[in-house]
């Protein structure tokens, strides 16, 4: 959001009035959420979100069934699909799901392991002794050797516009 | 230098090994296991040089064949050693497989294989059944080179099937684990029997018809390269078929018949022996293709009878020390 903007004028009065209304001890986290807002948060979202819309028509068949998913997702209010076990049929089985969330952590440890220590992967575990080494090579072997997607069931174009 | 450089070597030897062996047993869990599983497997648990009678070839051979009858009756001590689907050129394999560790006296091989080319590609699951659950070994890897005609991936994983299969990994159960540890012993000897009676109709019209049959020249090949490594063992080699309502037809036995005579190798065709082994059409095969229990123990009958009857054969009831076909034994009168 830049200064010279028209966004910026209307949201500087908001955060003032708020941040003067809100009791002195909450303030700051009022602080924390506009300056989210003030940098990229917002557009990220925003093109989180026209990403999100545009895949419908990219995956849909044709655009009468993107405008029927369009109109299920605000007239198909079904919250309990999230905990019936729904999603699992989706393509990711229970025990996939598993995987892909204990991946996921691995990820954003690397991630971590980056940012925050300004560090490559190969020179942290360089630094660590042997059994997390080795322990950490190992498992990362195996686990790329059973979930890895190769072979002559997967095609890797296949893969990429996500026929799943 | 060298001590740091020797240190290095013990150091990453070790990471290889853990490595080595979690692969190893990974695959053992993930490959499933297949009906030759427990007849590979079970063969490397036999003692060495224990036995005298090899059956060799596909399920017809395994399904036929019961090694525990043959030594109830007789004494013989036998193994059935194939794999469902097989070809005469992984039979071959699985013989050169067998002499580093037994010393048979007779080899019979089961003929169904050579109704066709041995070298066209095999599809997937024969390949898998025949490959899967041999040793490392050079011989396997000329053979698998021979049935897949390239070195790729696909060929990468016959040698380790654990890239195959990896995908089983969501199914694995109890039994996958304990498979691991379990004793491999096979106990019926590789014979794979099974109680279920065909609805079909079971009749021998297929076989009595005649046809243009030629045995391929891949498989006299194969069958050359069987003899010669047999006369080089001095084993005594042995063919039979077994009884089936399809894939085979007199025309194929005639074929055999005349090769059998050119190397004076004995032929036995059971689809001729239907009524003097009093096979019960309605009750005795498992499928068109198979018999079941009851008929194997009809064959396996006169195929003891036979076998005692022409060859030389220990009678190894007398073993003073009992032997592992006592305890299989056993365990079937159980």
């Amino acid at each position: 959001m830049l200064f010279n903007s028209f966004d910026f004028l209307v949201f500087f009065p908001i955060v003032v009035i708020l941040y003067l209304g809100l009791p002195k001890r909450i303030r700051y986290i009022w602080l924390l959420i506009a300056s989210y807002f003030f940098y990229t948060i917002w557009y990220g979202l925003i093109t989180f979100l026209l990403v999100s819309f545009a895949w419908i028509f990219f995956r849909a068949n044709s655009v009468s069934d993107a405008f029927q998913y369009i109109y299920r997702i605000f007239s198909d209010i079904n919250p309990w699909t999230l905990f019936d076990g729904s999603l699992y049929t989706l393509g990711l089985e229970q025990k996939e799901c598993m995987v892909l969330i204990v991946s996921i952590i691995i990820l954003l440890l690397v991630d971590l392991v980056k940012f925050r220590r300004n560090q490559q992967l190969d020179v942290f575990l360089g630094e660590q002794c042997i059994w997390f080494r080795w322990g950490v090579l190992i498992i990362l072997f195996f686990m790329t050797i059973l979930f890895g997607i190769y072979g002559s069931g997967y095609n890797a174009s296949q893969f990429i516009y996500f026929q799943f | 230098m060298i001590k740091q450089n020797l240190k290095s070597f013990i150091k990453y030897g070790i990471l290889a090994g853990i490595i080595i062996i979690i692969f190893l047993s990974l695959q053992k869990m993930v490959v499933p296991r297949f009906s030759s599983t427990n007849i590979v497997d079970g063969f490397y648990q036999e003692k060495e040089n224990d036995i005298d009678v090899l059956f060799m070839g596909s399920s017809n051979m395994f399904c036929t064949i019961d090694p525990v009858t043959l030594y109830e009756g007789y004494g013989i001590a036998a193994y059935d050693f194939g794999s469902s689907s097989q070809s005469l050129n992984i039979s071959y394999l699985y013989l050169k497989e067998a002499l580093k560790y037994q010393q048979p006296k007779i080899v019979v091989l089961e003929m169904l294989a050579s109704n066709s080319d041995s070298y066209q590609k095999l599809p997937e699951e024969a390949l898998r059944w025949g490959f899967s659950n041999l040793k490392f070994s050079p011989d396997k890897y000329i053979t698998l080179y021979d049935e897949l005609g390239k070195i790729d991936f696909e060929y990468l994983s016959y040698i380790f099937p654990l890239l195959r299969y990896k995908d089983r990994w969501s199914e694995l159960s109890k039994e996958d684990f304990d498979y691991l540890r379990s004793d491999k012993t096979n106990y019926d000897k590789g014979f794979y029997g099974s109680s279920i009676i065909t609805e079909e109709e079971v009749n021998f019209d297929y076989y009595n018809e005649k046809s243009d049959f030629e045995l391929a020249s891949s498989n006299i090949m194969a069958l050359e390269k069987i003899i010669d490594l047999c006369s080089k063992n001095n084993i005594q080699l042995m063919f039979f078929k077994s009884p089936t309502a399809k894939n085979w037809n007199c025309s194929m036995s005639e074929a055999i018949l005349n090769y059998s005579q050119k190397y004076n190798i004995t032929f036995i065709d059971y689809n001729e022996y239907i009524d003097d082994l009093k096979l019960d059409l309605k009750k005795d095969f498992r499928d068109l293709g198979h018999l079941n229990i009851t008929g194997a123990q009809k064959v396996t009958e006169h195929m003891g009878a036979y076998l005692s009857g022409n060859y030389q054969l220990p009678n190894r009831q007398l073993d003073k020390q009992g032997n592992s076909w006592d305890t299989a034994l056993a365990l079937r009168k159980r």
